[in-house]
């Protein structure tokens, strides 16, 4: 009886207790947990870092600031390029880069990367082209904008992101214009993707490959092998033309990309020696 | 004074200071750091931030209900309980060197003798005693009775505070019962028996609550004590006798830990009697060099309600005070002063005028002279206008022996020693003084209580008023009632300045006395009135 009574006692003064100090702590917690649900809660967006319009002098600003590397950088479009010189690029009768050139470029990539992340531009593509001033030889990578949010939130496989890189090596000619940085028309989806079918079986083939690519044809993905004679002197020319084909399918694949339906792999006379429905 | 609130408030939440201090500088540490990262760095940890906080939540969850099953299983990893075995023999306290306590003992004793001859009870259908409840005031020999219970018996002593099996995590003090009870069933079943001693048992042994806020913990805990308590009666459970000790009053103590079966036994320990006081002196002043002419009953019939720990610390607080004042032996002047320290404070020396050091001394005076002469159960063993606390004089006065009733004459004799001083001041100035306060308090608390309380009125009022509901007392009554009060007040008053007014000239000798050497003690009171043809009163 002496129980019961104090029970109810207690029951009476419930609404006393409600915010007593032994509740203190779960309402904190709460307070905390309910903030923490803010953010995401109300698409609460933060301010972005880099601004639209200042992204180039942006990524100037930080190559300088942080690796005391001087670049030039171009919006164009949906393309965010950004250009260097150095004296010595590759390693001397090789395509290979300098080991300092190579380090150069991945942080001049690196900056803008960071840029890509952090701005309200709508970019969709990164291009980082570093020049030889001595022999007009350049190495030009690509990357794509929507590949380097994957690879943040880890969405991708990390040697899928390194295959994703599309990097150009163009031998030195030996016109070299120093101050006036010769910036590329915007890249284009389609020409991303041939650049990487063909860095992708130029990676997985096991004789060497030369070809480019043609986007004449509409909802065609040409490429032209231009080292056909070789390679058929070489070996096994349809097993090249099938590692081509399944880059192709691969690449589409990863990308869901409808733009492609068919692909023609013509050789160096311009026949085509394969070709398929993708 | 901000600066010493601060201080206080500091004191009194020291733990939520830290805390709150620490969580502000996380919090704007985490603010800097966010906002020293690019803007996708800053969304994505905001983004991910409810599901961090569910993790930590669900992940919190998880170790604590790790942590419970750890602590079911393998036993507690908080400090566990540091319960001292001791060997029966290891214990150096025998019943001689307890000191009085003369009817505990012999309880003890038998304790004792029904440890030893179990098999011999048992074999009679004797009921053997499983739990001792010892129940006393502080300071006054139970560790010391168990210790000796222990040394006498012969067997592992476990000797354990109340206080250790408090915990804030509920489930760890009953787990440390289970453990002490565990520990103590193996050292029975090796040696043939055990003791568990659980010191300040009122701890844990206090009523259980029941109620939603809290108090769980010690109910777990005295649950699994009483628990253990009945197991002990099982076959299995060995010799193992429980003692507890406390200085709690009984009715604090749970119901159910009292039962015949739990604690069959209680033996109440009270502060030491006149005799006993003189054997505690003497055997702790063997262990310090003292005046073999000290007056040992006496200082034991200074000493009344004096616990033996008291003794014990009066003893060694004169060892000191000899020791600084150079001299090679305990005398009964430090003592004397070693019990003044305990009893009435040390000095404060207050600067007062003469006239006022002239109206103290009279005070004090007429209080000496009452109490001396008319008072028929106390001694005089001081009289001082020293200031000492609040008191500018004080005249030190205790029973011969304890005394547990009183007449009304001696209740009387305490009025009239209250009352003293105001009639001496009167009758040597005149007018009194403010000083007269604590002595009309404590006059007019005993006439009141002797009328109220006790029908020590002549006016023919029997019974304890005080029992009565207010509303049910007539004003009449009420009022006859302290009429009475005033009535003993004045009689007081008047026999007083009878007395007083007849020893005038030994007033003043007193007086003129204390002003010039400031204190009087027993001696030198003895020796002036004994000068003077005066005897104390005794009866």
């Amino acid at each position: 009886m002496k129980s019961e009574l104090k029970v109810k006692s207690k029951k009476g003064k419930g609404a006393v207790y409600l915010f007593n100090r032994e509740n203190l702590t779960f309402y904190l917690l709460l307070f905390t947990f309910s903030l923490s649900l803010v953010f995401p809660g109300c698409n609460w967006k933060i301010k972005p870092t880099y601004r639209d319009k200042k992204i180039a002098s942006d990524i100037e600003q930080m190559c300088f600031k942080e690796y005391r590397l001087s670049v030039r950088a171009h919006r164009e479009g949906n393309t965010l390029e950004a250009y260097l010189w150095r004296v010595g690029l590759l390693q001397p009768g090789r395509t290979e880069m300098m080991p300092e050139a190579a380090d150069a470029l991945e942080r001049v990539l690196l900056c803008a990367t960071r840029i890509a992340l952090s701005t309200d531009a709508r970019l969709q593509f990164v291009e980082v082209k570093m020049s030889d001033v001595l022999s007009g030889a350049s190495v030009t990578l690509w990357r794509y904008v929507p590949d380097i949010r994957d690879s943040m939130y880890t969405r991708m496989a990390e040697e899928e992101y390194i295959n994703r890189l599309v990097m150009e090596v163009k031998p030195g000619t030996g016109n070299v214009s120093i101050l006036t940085p010769q910036w590329d028309p915007p890249l284009t989806m389609d020409e991303f993707l041939a650049k990487q079918v063909i860095l992708r079986a130029k990676r997985s083939s096991p004789v060497s490959i030369v070809a480019h690519e043609d986007l004449s044809v509409p909802q065609t993905l040409v490429i032209v092998m231009d080292n056909w004679p070789a390679i058929e002197k070489e070996g096994d020319p349809e097993k090249v033309t099938g590692i081509l084909e399944m880059s192709a399918r691969a690449v589409l694949r990863g990308y869901h990309y409808p733009g492609f339906q068919n692909i023609i792999i013509q050789n160096s006379s311009g026949e085509a020696v394969r070709q398929a429905r993708l | 004074m901000l600066l010493k609130r601060l201080k206080i408030l500091w004191w009194n939440h020291k733990f939520w200071f830290i805390l709150t201090v620490i969580l502000v500088v996380l919090v704007i540490l985490s603010i800097l750091g966010l906002a020293s990262l690019e803007s996708f760095f800053q969304q994505q940890i905001l983004g991910t931030l409810p599901l961090e906080f569910l993790k930590a939540i669900v992940w919190s969850i998880l170790g604590a209900w790790f942590f419970v099953i750890l602590v079911y299983r393998y036993g507690s990893p908080l400090p566990s309980i540091r319960a001292g075995k001791i060997k029966g023999t290891d214990v150096t306290v025998s019943f001689n060197d307890v000191i009085g306590l003369s009817e505990a003992k012999r309880d003890a004793m038998e304790v004792v003798q029904l440890i030893r001859d179990r098999a011999r009870v048992k074999k009679i259908g004797g009921k053997l005693v499983r739990g001792l409840l010892m129940v006393g005031p502080p300071g006054c020999g139970k560790t010391y009775l168990a210790k000796a219970i222990a040394h006498e018996a012969g067997v592992p002593f476990f000797s354990v505070a109340g206080s250790e099996f408090v915990e804030v995590f509920v489930g760890v003090g009953a787990s440390r019962v289970r453990k002490i009870f565990q520990m103590a069933k193996q050292a029975a079943f090796v040696h043939g028996g055990a003791i568990i001693f659980i010191d300040e048992l009122d701890v844990i042994g206090q009523q259980r609550t029941f109620s939603f806020m809290g108090g769980q913990e010690t109910n777990s805990t005295l649950n699994q004590l009483l628990v253990n308590m009945d197991g002990l009666a099982k076959e299995e459970a060995g010799n193992v006798i429980m003692i507890g000790a406390t200085n709690a009053a009984e009715a604090i103590l749970d119901p159910a830990l009292l039962r015949p079966g739990r604690f069959d036994r209680k033996i109440m320990i009270s502060k030491p009697n006149l005799k006993d006081r003189e054997e505690l002196f003497r055997y702790y002043m063997k262990k310090v060099k003292s005046n073999p002419a000290i007056d040992v009953g006496r200082l034991a019939r200074k000493a009344v309600h004096k616990s033996p720990a008291e003794v014990e610390n009066i003893v060694k607080e004169a060892a000191l005070i000899a020791l600084r004042h150079d001299r090679e032996e305990v005398d009964v002047k430090d003592l004397v002063e070693a019990m003044e320290r305990v009893d009435i404070g040390l000095e404060t020396h207050l600067d007062l005028t003469p006239a006022e050091r002239e109206r103290v001394a009279y005070h004090e005076s007429g209080h000496l002279l009452v109490i001396y002469c008319q008072h028929p159960t106390d001694d005089v063993f001081k009289a001082s206008i020293k200031t000492r606390g609040g008191a500018l004089g004080v005249v030190y006065h205790s029973p011969r022996e304890e005394l547990f009733t009183k007449t009304r004459d001696e209740l009387f004799a305490n009025v009239k020693a209250a009352l003293a001083g105001y009639v001496s001041e009167k009758i040597k100035f005149g007018v009194t003084s403010t000083g007269v306060g604590s002595d009309f308090e404590n006059a007019m608390r005993l006439a009141h209580a002797m009328v109220w309380n006790f029908g020590m009125g002549s006016n023919g009022f029997v019974g304890d008023f005080t029992v009565i509901p207010e509303n049910q007392i007539s004003n009449d009554v009420k009022n006859r009632l302290n009429d009475e009060v005033q009535a003993l007040l004045h009689q007081g008053a008047k026999e007083v300045e009878e007395f007083l007014r007849k020893e005038r000239d030994l007033l003043d000798i007193f007086a003129r006395t204390l002003l010039e050497k400031q204190e009087l003690d027993y001696d030198e009171i003895e020796a002036i009135f004994k000068a003077h043809g005066k005897e104390r009163l005794t009866v």
